[in-house]
């Protein structure tokens, strides 16, 4: 992901949309470790939680794969519908960690 | 809407327990120079509002502890936050507006990518400076209206009206035991409008020992994270209360309580009146057996004793004596109609905190 790229298409300046991913990252990975812990446990009730909470700041960020795979997820889970949602859970932590590989702050 | 005339720069605030789509909202709001204030949560929201007023509030819907709606109402209906207005950020509002309206907000903004969001903000923004108007305002350009999001809304006031429609009062409490949730009938319990109540410690509702009654029975559920529950009875205002209590948890964290109470004020003095009835039964028929076992052998010796009279005629002594006889066989046989007319119950003290019958009082004249 080209966080420049991005960040221009949503009207934001670089650093602002640093600062932002910052926030996103600070809550993401315990939404996502909430999320793999319910689907682990077969309790779908338990993830609904923090599978909207990413859903939301994944999309306000123009995150799209994470965004898609979170809304999917979560609409699943908000039916109890647990049928292969463990693969996409799969997908969903390989974007995340992508990102965060990605976007990491570059010394000025 | 603005403070042109003292220059000084509206205050908002931004109700959001997602510290991104706060981050988000902020930098939105910043081009417009306003002071702006966070609450990263309704209670910390309700707490804010609490000490001071606002131009603008920014508010989340979907919120853990005390969700948007709640605070909104509170807003609205408070006189004191009379003046400000009420943008209502949410995922929801396209799919929600409808039911949004009601909480009668300024506007209603959709969550939606950064781009899409500013440019709804502002313009939801400029409306503050056109004529007022009556509805709520919808921003939702570039976003589409998901079914999920229309069934979850559904199924959320499913529960609500079935909450609203109890006749038990049904409050729901942090875990500080501040009151979160209020439905119709513990608003009308306690004779107060919701926003009075929201924000409140349940405790301060009550009497001091009522309290400590209170607080003893939630210190019991909140012990644990496992689903407990304590029940008591408690007087307000003339009125007999019987509370009952369970923790709510979440995700292996107590996070609150329900209290459930129910007036059973009228269902004591019901009580009351049926124990008192199936005294008065007891009595009826214990009494009216023992006058018709009584009152054959009283006719016999009665008849005896008139026979008795005639016979010992002259003789002064026994006359005298037979006469007793008589007469206290006169007053059994009053006695015994007495007890057949026995209609209510009342007692007599009979010392030592020994209560009997008053069979004077009970008794209808003539009997029954």
């Amino acid at each position: 992901m080209d966080v420049k790229e991005t960040a221009a298409s949503l009207g934001l300046d670089e650093d602002e949309y640093m600062d932002m991913l910052d926030l996103f990252f600070e809550s993401g990975g315990s939404d996502l470790k909430k999320i793999e812990a319910a689907v682990a446990a077969g309790d779908a009730g338990r993830g609904q939680e923090a599978s909207h909470s990413l859903k939301g700041s994944a999309g306000s960020l123009g995150l799209n794969a994470i965004y898609e795979l979170t809304r999917i997820i979560d609409d699943r889970l908000r039916r109890g519908e647990l049928d292969g949602v463990k693969k996409m859970v799969g997908r969903l932590r390989k974007e995340y960690d992508g990102l965060a590989a990605e976007a990491v702050r570059k010394p000025a | 809407m603005n403070n042109i005339a003292s220059q000084k720069p509206l205050s908002a605030l931004v109700v959001d327990n997602d510290k991104l789509s706060a981050r988000v909202l902020s930098s939105i709001l910043s081009q417009k120079n306003y002071e702006i204030t966070f609450a990263y949560g309704g209670l910390e929201a309700l707490r804010i509002l609490a000490d001071t007023t606002f131009d603008l509030v920014f508010l989340d819907l979907i919120m853990p502890r005390i969700s948007g709606d709640r605070i909104c109402r509170y807003i609205t209906q408070s006189p004191r936050h009379a003046h400000s207005k009420v943008f209502i950020v949410s995922g929801a509002a396209l799919e929600g507006h409808q039911k949004i309206a009601e909480l009668k907000p300024f506007a209603c903004i959709a969550k939606a990518p950064y781009d899409i969001m500013h440019k709804n903000i502002l313009n939801a923004l400029e409306e503050l400076d056109k004529e007022p108007h009556e509805n709520m305002l919808l921003f939702a350009e570039g976003v589409h209206a998901r079914s999920v999001v229309q069934e979850l809304l559904f199924s959320q006031r499913h529960f609500e009206s079935i909450l609203s429609s109890m006749t038990e009062a049904v409050f729901e409490l942090d875990s500080c035991g501040i009151i979160t949730y209020v439905n119709e009938s513990a608003r009308l319990l306690l004779g107060r409008q919701e926003w009075e109540l929201i924000g409140r410690d349940f405790c301060s509702e009550f009497s001091e020992d009522s309290a400590a009654g209170i607080n003893k029975a939630l210190g019991l559920i909140m012990q644990t994270a496992h689903s407990r529950a304590a029940e008591l009875c408690v007087s307000l205002q003339e009125r007999e209360l019987f509370l009952s209590f369970r923790n709510v948890i979440r995700d292996d964290e107590i996070i609150g309580a329900t209290v459930v109470v129910n007036d059973i004020t009228e269902k004591k003095l019901l009580d009351q009146e049926r124990c008192l009835r199936e005294r008065l039964t007891g009595v009826i028929e214990m009494a009216s057996a023992a006058a018709h076992e009584l009152n054959q052998p009283l006719t016999v010796i009665s008849g005896h004793a008139q026979l008795l009279l005639r016979e010992c005629a002259g003789n002064e002594a026994l006359e005298r004596r037979v006469r007793i006889i008589y007469d206290q066989i006169e007053r059994l046989g009053r006695l015994t109609r007495q007890f057949s007319g026995i209609a209510t119950y009342k007692t007599k003290d009979f010392g030592d905190n020994l209560k009997i019958i008053d069979i004077e009082q009970s008794s209808s004249p003539g009997g029954r």
